[in-house]
């Protein structure tokens, strides 16, 4: 009794929309851009053509994207992995300063081993770093009953202030007036895939993680199971599952993860540790994230496209003048739109298609 | 006589992705009547009322309302066309009181201000005009599920509906508050609404209804005035076949003692006593159904059987093991089986496809999982196979639980838990939502697994099925046992005495095998 032809087509209609939602959000932030950037006196067209020249028309400046979409993807499957298991982690942010504080620790002071196991341990320490950092939050959560929204954005700024302090006081060497740590060991330097470029191993290993994440939530019994806890947290309860290890288990994965994108800037570009070491890459993980609605693969569509962002502002900046808000407009605009279309297509879906809100 | 129609319905389509819901639907609603809608699960009855409540837009066709054609986008629309839909979950902010909850998301007549005094009294006028009795004051939060229902009822009127659509009520109401959502339904029939009244339950549709239209695979099989056909017929009408009303039981053959209850106690957050002093017990192969007005201690007592909630003393044993120290899924494997009443909760995962939602339990186990992943290609197949044998209605084994209608996502938490032959089953509920046809099946599923050796306990508020599956009765009032009774021997009276606290038995009168 089913008229699949006419589904088929419904169908079709549907996935196609879906597609072209992030298309479109993004050339009307770039037109909505562009109106703003002809207020600010610049010639538009200019602008977004010195833009696209300067990223595409030079392997090194192209290669710049790279170093702000390492942290990205991490910090947004950071995210990811917490939502889709019910907890809210906002606090990316410090997370990666907690890791890379304390990989900064292991790539500094641990010195003379090969770095094919260096590589590893001051990762390793990344992640330790930022699961930690994201474990006080959850223990606030669980044991107090405090609100995660508020404790990981609470929990971020102490870790700031705190790896302020600590740069400070006790990782800048002594002779320095710079408040900045030493370099780490170059036995724990990501190694550059292309030479003279920005693209290093950390590009690989967040690509890795993307897959690994993927095939955990979706493939494997325990990622299963996290997903079930962050739908329906009464049902998993009654289908037998222990609701507080997999909250755990998610809440040290999602920290782990930002600490690597702390990790990942220390040992591809960075080197040391600085006071304002992410320009905030935590956060804009979150909306990439949004973006991708939680999804891995999406989110290396999301966290590329945010990257030429920053790189496009930049250059539109120093070439052409023109203002970086300007280019923060256009980014925001763009998570408005998606997200807003999010709320128009489950309009549109129940509406012509079908599926209760 | 003529009859003045306020509602046609001309060639209604509505398909969603591999699936059918309506097709081609022609229905009259005639002024002031109660219309009732049958049909089979997944026949499409929700779906043609969200089509005329303004959820969902239609593929094609028109509707006529009071002599006009109208488009309805939009429950804005619906209302204020007169048009108001009373939900199966209810939409009201439990810490509100009733009038608060009545007047949120009603637009002001003089913006900034709400002038509380006046709209007070238009409501209180408006609960006059149909006869509801409700206090305005008390939160919501502390009022039963049948007075909620009101609550709703009386907030669509307040809307200034006089065309209500009430999609399965009495499945959240005990047979006591149905009587009473019915009383006020007729009142409400006199002041001139006109009503859409869905249900499964034929007495209901007997009882209720002017005229009922039979609905089948998005269809519409015919309409027929209440005096003029009976249950049998209309059930035939909705399956295609006949539908047996009794069950045929074997003789109960009792095996060993395979769950037994001792002097449970179970307190409250708040210090009330919610079960005292229980002692039961289940031998293999038996059914010990337990009778009582919703909300007398039957959820936490099987929540605390499935080690889901503590109890303050007393011990449960499952097989002579003492449980108090295990978890559910321990239990789960040690072969306990629980069917928890409110279904949507706490057993369904609503976003996830129903191959996900029928491994709920199993997933991390061997063959469901292989090595470090899960093992799609048997969970697939697993899946189809228990929607075959539970006729669940769906296009595939992806499909979304939420996109299931009402009585197709109970049968996937009856075929989970059915499909296997547990040593302990725990059911509430067993036949809510479900059409005619599915409650013989189940009827006849249960009886199955008793025959196989299942020790089955049964929660049900309908004393109807409790008396017809149970081998034997407790009555619950209060979080006590009142006694045992056995159903062959006992009346509905009796029970009814028991179940409202006003006669006691002592236990077991009955011999053990
Ligand atoms: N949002 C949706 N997306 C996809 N399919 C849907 C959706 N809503 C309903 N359906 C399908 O449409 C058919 C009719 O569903 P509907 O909910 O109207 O049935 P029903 O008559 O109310 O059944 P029940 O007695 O079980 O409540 C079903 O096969 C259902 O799976
Ligand atoms: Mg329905």
């Amino acid at each position: 009794m089913f008229d699949i032809r006419s589904s088929i087509i419904n169908q079709k209609k549907y996935k196609v929309f879906y597609a072209i939602i992030p298309f479109l959000a993004l050339f009307i932030a770039l037109f909505i851009g562009g109106v703003l950037i002809f207020f600010a006196g610049i010639n538009p067209w200019k602008a977004y053509n010195y833009m696209l020249q300067s990223i595409f028309g030079n392997i090194r400046l192209f290669s710049e994207v790279f170093t702000h979409f390492v942290p990205l993807v991490f910090c947004a499957l950071s995210f990811a992995v917490a939502y889709k298991g019910g907890f809210f982690n906002v606090g990316g942010e410090g997370q990666l300063y907690f890791g890379a504080l304390t990989a900064t620790l292991a790539g500094v002071y641990i010195q003379g081993l090969p770095a094919f196991i260096h590589i590893p341990l001051v990762l390793l320490t990344g992640f330790i770093g930022g699961a930690f950092w994201c474990w006080i939050a959850g223990i606030l959560k669980i044991k107090l009953g405090a609100d995660e929204i508020l404790n990981t954005i609470m929990l971020s700024y102490l870790a700031i202030l705190l790896i302020n302090f600590v740069v400070m006081y006790f990782l800048k060497p002594a002779n320095s007036y710079i408040s900045q740590s030493e370099k780490i060991a170059k036995s724990a330097y990501f190694p550059k895939l292309i030479p003279h470029t920005q693209i290093n191993l950390g590009v690989i290993l967040s690509l890795l993680t993307v897959i690994i994440i993927y095939y955990f939530l979706y493939r494997s019994p325990y990622g299963y199971q996290i997903r079930a806890i962050g739908e329906n947290s009464d049902a998993a309860n009654y289908a037998g599952m222990n609701i507080l290890k997999g909250t755990m288990t998610v809440i040290i994965i999602s920290g782990g993860l930002a600490g690597l994108a702390g990790a990942s800037m220390l040992m591809g570009t960075q080197y040391r540790l600085t006071p304002a070491f992410s320009p905030g890459y935590g956060f804009e993980g979150i909306g990439a994230a949004v973006m991708a609605r939680n999804n891995p693969w999406g989110i290396i569509l999301t966290a590329f496209l945010f990257a030429l962002l920053r790189v496009g502002a930049g250059a539109m900046q120093r070439g052409v003048g023109v203002p970086l808000p300007i280019s923060w407009t256009i980014e925001g605009i763009i998570m408005i739109l998606i997200t807003g279309s999010e709320y128009l297509s489950n309009k549109f879906s129940t509406n012509l298609i079908g599926g209760r809100a | 006589m003529a009859h003045e129609i306020i509602l046609s319905l001309k060639e209604i389509t509505k398909t969603f992705p591999g699936v059918v819901a309506n097709d081609h639907i022609n229905l009259e609603i005639h002024k002031r009547e109660i219309h009732s809608l049958l049909g089979e699960n997944g026949a499409g009855k929700t779906t043609l009322m969200n089509i005329l409540y303004g959820l969902y837009s239609p593929n094609s066709g028109e509707i006529v309302f009071n002599g006009k054609n109208v488009k309805i986008n939009s429950p804005r629309d619906a209302i204020s066309l007169g048009i108001g839909m009373i939900h199966q979950r209810f939409m009201l902010v439990p810490r509100f009181s009733v009038f608060e909850n009545i007047i949120l998301g009603q637009a002001s007549e003089k913006p900034p201000l709400l002038e509380k005094k006046k709209l007070y009294k238009k409501i209180a006028k408006v609960a006059k005009k149909f006869n509801i009795k409700l206090d305005l004051d008390i939160p919501v939060e502390n009022l039963s599920v049948g007075i909620q229902q009101k609550v709703e009822i009386l907030k669509t009127l307040y809307q200034g509906a006089d065309f209500l659509i009430l999609d399965e009520p009495t499945s959240v109401l005990t047979p006591q508050e149905g009587q009473n959502l019915f009383k006020d339904l007729l009142a409400l029939k006199e002041q001139g609404c006109t009503i859409i009244f869905i249900s499964h339950k034929l007495k209901e549709v007997m009882q209720i209804s002017d005229r009922i239209t039979v609905l089948r695979d998005g269809r519409v099989i015919g309409t027929k005035e209440k005096f003029e056909t009976n249950p049998q017929e209309l059930s035939r009408l909705m399956v295609g076949r006949e539908v047996s009303f009794t069950i045929k039981k074997k003789d109960c053959n009792p095996g060993k003692e395979v769950l037994s209850i001792q002097d449970v106690f179970m307190q409250n957050r708040k210090g009330l006593k919610i079960l005292k002093n229980i002692c039961l017990n289940i031998r293999a192969g038996e059914i010990l159904g337990i009778a009582g007005v919703d909300g007398n201690g039957q959820k936490e007592l099987a929540d605390a059987i499935c080690g889901l909630q503590k109890i303050n003393s007393g011990n449960v044993k499952i097989l002579d093991e003492e449980i108090t120290e295990s978890n559910p899924r321990k239990l789960y494997e040690q072969g306990l089986s629980y069917i928890p009443g409110d279904r949507k909760k706490y057993g369904l995962i609503p976003n996830f496809n129903i191959a996900e939602n029928i491994v709920i339990k199993d997933y991390y186990l061997p063959p469901f999982t292989r090595g470090l992943f899960l093992n799609s290609a048997y969970i697939d197949n697993y899946s189809k196979k228990v929607i075959a044998t539970y006729d669940i209605k769906t296009p595939s084994h992806l499909v979304q639980i939420k996109k299931l209608s009402g009585g197709n996502q109970q049968k996937v938490v009856l075929g989970r838990e059915l499909s296997k032959y547990p040593k302990l089953l725990i059911i509430m509920q067993p036949t809510q939502g479900l059409d005619v046809g599915a409650c013989e099946f189940v009827y006849n599923k249960l009886l199955e697994a008793r025959d196989k050796g299942v020790a089955i306990l049964l929660f049900s508020t309908d004393l109807d099925e409790t008396m017809n599956l149970s081998d034997r009765i407790a009555v619950i009032y209060e979080g006590e046992i009142m006694g045992e009774v056995d159903p062959r021997s006992t009346d509905v009276g009796e029970i009814g005495l028991m179940m409202a606290g006003s006669k006691r038995k002592k236990a077991n009168a009955i011999e053990r095998g």
